[in-house]
């Protein structure tokens, strides 16, 4: 707790026991609508934009004595914090989704091993986005968020809280630290700017879910070959998707394809490959009637409700192609970079191979670097050591490990260049990836950051067209409106 | 009780003997027997899944049971989450709710069942209404209210509501139990000069016993399932309740790693066995030998 | 005894107001500590969510005054206000009557003197035990339309699953399923069961010599005495029905083309999606407004049909 915040609490208190006290909720909800309330008062002097440098000088001692900062592409976990070795025991809280708690307590006891001033609070938000955002947020309007936490880009929050001015501003530590942001893609930290400015560090990084996996001893049984990484087109890959097909009646015993256009994102990266795009230059309007667009489209239209290799909507399982294709009721199936470690699923039952969606006409394979960061609390005391951590939690070393637990291959080419990732999940698979992450196209946020709602909007009006009631051509006025309604939403 | 249970039947199926009972006794059999397989199903494909390999767990055509059991699931969630530290929490939380629903629920609705009070009507319409409000808008006040209190990171928030009348559930139910009393047995107590309390505790509440049980038992398995709150006020590891803890068996969607699946389903068995145990023991209070016995008294 | 409570009762209302004041006080005290815990516990955050509803708030900053425009909004602009309301109905008309009617039949099931009840009991109590993480593991499965038991016995039966949970017109459906097995087997029927438990035998044994047969019984004696139960269960049903969300929110998100777009959905979405939480207590307001007239008539209406032995 900030010591700032101290004068209003005890007024607060007094209300309390004045017998106001049903108000107090109240006053705490609109305490920051309240200027000369103490805690917005009190953040405003670690406002991003003028503070971070003041605050490094203040609460840390020997920021700039970093000789070896993390920077240094070094496999050693090291140098990242010894700056504040200078200093006394520090006390850090870290938040993360539950599900990763393995791997984010794994990498906090090599951390306080190597710096063993550093004593790391565990507080996991339990569950996944739909739990971990609104606990994050309450936290952020009741000025107690921890020091350290992850949040991404796309399905996240992170220019949300980046605007409001939550999250650390991390230009200053890049500059004070010595770090070298080119250790990491450049799309990664292209995603992450907001108005030129950084506001955190790239944990891990994917090029969306154009991966294409496949059932090698299916395709091996009906002569097909293998899609190919370079020289697939659309056509082809339809053209196989059909021959894949089994039928016995009106019942599919084995799709061809299960493509994912469903949330946005596989969708816009084939757009993407068909020369289009889903927003303006501006990120203020729609994109969606443009004839690329309508090409993209129509080729997902047609494999369902002409070619009949890949399932309508009603066909498609909820939880995802993952359940079929293990259960070998699916040839190819289009996804992530997460679903190499799908073969300790399978067994020994079939042998799956990798390859990418298609190029498009032109010859170009779209995507969208989804990043995921590690931030810090732009309120929280003990920023500058905040930032070491945060540098430790991006380096190599948490990068093999994060591809090695959460099969999540990170934001680094170096950590493509280890040997471990692909000892555990096999070479093929980390050549593949590692292309398609190097050319990665950056992730577009709408101008006013309102992604998730967007995707809600698209994913709900062209599930008319993935379930055959309406077409592509009938589909796209609509579409664009359902978007511009969004879109046209004011910034927050 | 089984044995209460089975002496009662046994005793009036004795009575009533005949053809007429046998019939009537193969039919209830088929037919509950048959529900209760439906309802079962999806519960059994939990306990098998529990027991499943990584990669038993999708085949086709659907198997319940894999060839090998994998017992060792039911060892690795111990390790894997402290899975023991939760289950604790949720038995404190859930024991001290519980108490203090059920107290709470049954004197309130006694008060509105039993006392006429001006604007009566108008808190009746302001209880019903706190059950109506939409959880997720008062979740940031209240995450606010608590932290000015200090409660944030307590059990706190979990139990105290409850002995401060809780949920307008359990007030409305225990009203309701209390309304279909008949009104004479108070009226007689008081001429005999018992006070309002006095009928409250040795009148009304054994006639009101299967309310009783009814609000124990949904004040603890609520408190028990609840995600929402525990997820909001709690926010050190040591601190969560189960809920919380079958979290940590949940992947990611996009990520990958070890599937965890079957621990998250062994995970949820252990989750259910303490309210199964709970409910089976509370059946007894729904049996009606004891209703009767208190009527007559 | 009931013409003897009567007078009874008679005496003692016309005995003075003394005691009808002392009677009231004991009232307040009674419900005291309900109040005390709405004071606390609920108006100061409800009153919070009011103001919120005339704000634009995003949570992490500062709420901004905005007057009426979000109520404006939600009923002219917002292209899924009225389609939320209208699937959050079809859902309760779909869901409460069955769900209540189901329940009770269960209940009268496992109140029938048979060795094994409390067992029986237990395993229908046993869906609303399952924690719904699991349970939306296994309905995903379930509803699977390529890999799912269901499908598979429809197949092997020579027909073909309508795609629940991915189709336009099944998927509401198809919640309703899953809503229908872990509930009715759950509060519901308890409240049932404790409610016919408590129906004395002597009334049945009455009705039988004056030569009622089954029905006549269950219609005449087992229905009007259980009718606050059924009353509270339907009230509650129709409240919990409107507010449904967490099994859509789990496994339909809304979808697919809004078809279990629920209202709760569209208030979550709005609060901790979008993060228009000024624009989410509006809508929070008027659910409420809504909801409280309807549990009004609900009210009203149950006078008409409601026996209570010990009411005034």
């Amino acid at each position: 707790m900030d010591s700032r915040v101290q004068p209003s609490l005890s007024r607060r208190r007094a209300l309390l026991l004045g017998g106001g006290l049903a108000l107090t909720a109240l006053v705490a909800a609109c305490q920051s609508s309240t200027p000369a309330a103490a805690p917005t008062a009190a953040s405003a002097s670690s406002a991003p934009a003028a503070a971070p440098t003041a605050a490094s000088a203040k609460s840390a001692p020997a920021p700039t004595t970093a000789p070896t900062a993390a920077s240094s592409s070094s496999t050693s976990a090291t140098p990242a914090a010894t700056a504040a070795s200078a200093g006394q025991a520090v006390s850090l809280s870290l938040s993360y989704r539950s599900g990763n708690a393995p791997y984010f307590k794994e990498r906090s006891t090599a951390f306080n091993k190597a710096n063993p001033q550093f004593t790391i609070e565990q507080k996991p938000i339990a569950g996944s986005n739909d739990a971990y955002y609104p606990k994050l947020s309450a936290e952020f309007a009741a000025n107690s968020a921890s020091d350290v936490f992850w949040v991404s880009t796309g399905f996240g929050m992170y220019d949300n809280y980046a605007f409001a001015q939550q999250l650390i501003a991390a230009d200053p530590f890049i500059q004070s630290d010595k770090v070298d942001v080119g250790q990491w893609f450049k799309a990664a930290i292209e995603t992450l700017k907001l108005d030129g400015k950084l506001y955190a560090l790239p944990w891990g990084m994917h090029p969306d879910d154009i991966g294409l996996y496949y059932n090698i001893d299916m395709l091996q049984k009906a002569g097909v070959e293998a899609p190919s990484v370079d020289s697939e087109t659309f056509d082809s890959l339809a053209q196989k998707a059909v021959k894949l097909t089994k039928r016995t009646g009106s019942h599919t015993d084995i799709w061809g394809i299960i493509s994912k256009t469903t949330p946005f994102e596989g969708l816009i990266s084939q757009v993407r490959s068909f020369g289009g795009d889903f927003m303006s230059e501006d990120k203020k309007q729609a994109a969606a009637n443009t004839p690329e667009f309508k090409d993209a489209i129509t080729w997902f239209y047609n494999v369902r409700t002409q070619l009949k290799c890949n399932p309508l909507l009603a066909e498609t399982p909820q939880a995802g192609a993952e359940t079929p294709f293990v259960a070998g009721t699916v040839a190819m199936f289009n996804s992530g970079v997460w679903d190499m470690s799908l073969t300790d699923k399978i067994g020994t039952r079939f042998k799956m191979g990798i390859s990418l969606m298609p190029k498009g006409p032109k010859g170009t394979r779209g995507s969208m670097a989804h990043v995921d960061t590690i931030s810090g609390y732009g309120k929280g005391k003990n920023q500058a050591q905040a930032f070491k951590f945060i540098e430790f939690l991006t380096n190599q070393e948490s990068g093999v490990q994060n591809a090695l637990a959460n099969s999540f291959f990170g934001a680094r080419p170096d950590v493509w260049a280890d040997p471990r990732p692909g000892q555990k999940y096999g070479k093929a698979y980390v050549d593949v990836w590692q292309t398609a992450t190097e050319n990665t196209m950056p992730l577009d946020e709408p101008y006013n950051f309102r992604l998730l709602e967007l995707n809600t909007a698209m994913d709900n009006t062209m599930s008319k067209v993935w379930s055959g009631d309406s077409t592509p051509d009938k589909i796209i006025p609509t579409l664009q409106d359902a978007m511009n309604t969004v879109l046209s939403k004011p910034r927050q | 009780m089984a044995t209460s249970t089975q002496a009662r039947s046994t005793a009036v199926a004795a009575k009533s003997a005949g053809t007429h009972r046998v019939l009537g006794g193969i039919v209830w059999y088929a037919v509950v027997s048959g529900l209760g397989i439906l309802f079962m199903g999806p519960f059994l494909w939990t306990v098998g899944s529990s027991l499943k390999g990584p990669t038993d767990l999708y085949v086709y055509p659907p198997e319940l049971f894999p060839p090998t059991l994998v017992w060792q699931n039911y060892v690795e969630i111990w390790t894997f989450a402290p899975l023991l530290r939760f289950i604790e929490n949720s038995l404190v939380a859930g024991v001290l709710t519980t108490l203090g629903q059920t107290l709470s629920a049954a004197a309130v609705g006694y008060g509105f069942a039993r006392f006429k009070f001006p604007g009566r009507g108008a808190f009746f319409i302001l209880l019903m209404s706190t059950l109506i409000i939409p959880p997720q808008v008062m979740m940031v006040p209240r995450f606010l209210l608590y932290k000015d209190i200090g409660w944030l990171d307590s059990l706190f928030p979990l139990w105290v509501p409850a002995w401060f009348g809780g949920s307008a559930f359990f007030i409305f139910l225990m009203r309701q139990f209390f309304m279909t009393i008949p009104r004479e047995l108070d009226d007689a107590a008081e001429i005999d000069g018992a006070s309002g309390v006095q009928i409250f505790w040795h009148i009304l509440m054994p006639l009101t016993l299967p309310a009783v049980a009814t609000v124990a038992i949904f004040a603890f398995l609520w408190n028990w399932n609840d995600f929402i709150s525990p997820l909001i006020y709690l926010t050190s590891e040591h601190n969560f309740t189960l809920p919380l803890g079958l979290r940590f068996f949940q992947q990611e969607a996009g990520t990958g790693g070890e599937p965890r699946e079957q621990l998250l389903m062994a995970a949820s068995i252990i989750d259910t066995l303490p309210p199964i145990l709970l409910f089976f023991a509370l059946q007894r209070y729904f049996v009606r030998g004891i209703v009767m016995s208190g009527i007559k008294g | 005894m009931s013409a003897v409570g009567t007078t009874l009762r008679t005496a003692t209302r016309r005995s003075g107001t003394a005691r009808d004041r002392r009677r009231a006080f004991a009232g307040y005290l009674w419900i005291s500590p309900w109040l005390l815990g709405f004071v606390v516990f609920y108006l100061g955050p409800t009153v919070a969510s009011l103001y919120l509803s005339f704000t634009s708030y995003n949570v992490v900053s500062a709420p901004q005054w905005i007057g009426v425009n979000n109520y404006i909004y939600a009923f002219t602009k917002d292209p899924q206000f009225w389609n939320s309301l209208l699937k959050s109905f079809t859902y309760a008309i779909e869901a409460v009557p069955a769900g209540v009617i189901i329940s009770l039949g269960l209940a009268l099931l496992l109140t029938a003197r048979f060795w094994g009840t409390a067992l029986y009991r237990t395993i229908f109590f046993l869906p609303g035990l399952t924690p719904i993480v699991a349970a939306v593991l296994i309905w995903q499965w379930i509803f699977d339309p390529q890999v799912g038991p269901l499908d598979y016995v429809i197949n092997a039966a020579g027909g073909t699953g309508p795609g629940w949970l991915g189709s336009t017109k099944w998927a509401l459906f198809a919640l309703v399923i899953i809503i229908l097995w872990s509930s009715v087997g759950a509060n519901r029927m308890v409240i049932f069961i404790a409610s016919l438990e408590g129906v004395p035998q002597e009334l049945y044994d009455a009705a039988k010599v004056d030569g009622a047969g089954h029905f006549a019984r269950f219609w005449h004696v087992t229905v009007p005495l259980i009718s606050p139960s059924t009353y509270f269960n339907l009230v509650l049903a129709t409240i919990a029905s409107l507010q449904v969300f967490e099994v859509a929110f789990l496994t339909t998100n809304g979808g697919p083309d809004y078809a279990t777009w629920f209202y709760m959905l569209q208030l979550y979405q709005s609060a901790f999606v979008n993060f228009d939480m000024g624009y989410a207590s509006a809508l929070a307001w008027i659910f409420v407004v809504l909801v409280v007239s309807l549990t009004y008539l609900q009210i009203r209406w149950s006078e008409s049909w409601v026996h209570y032995e010990g009411g005034d």
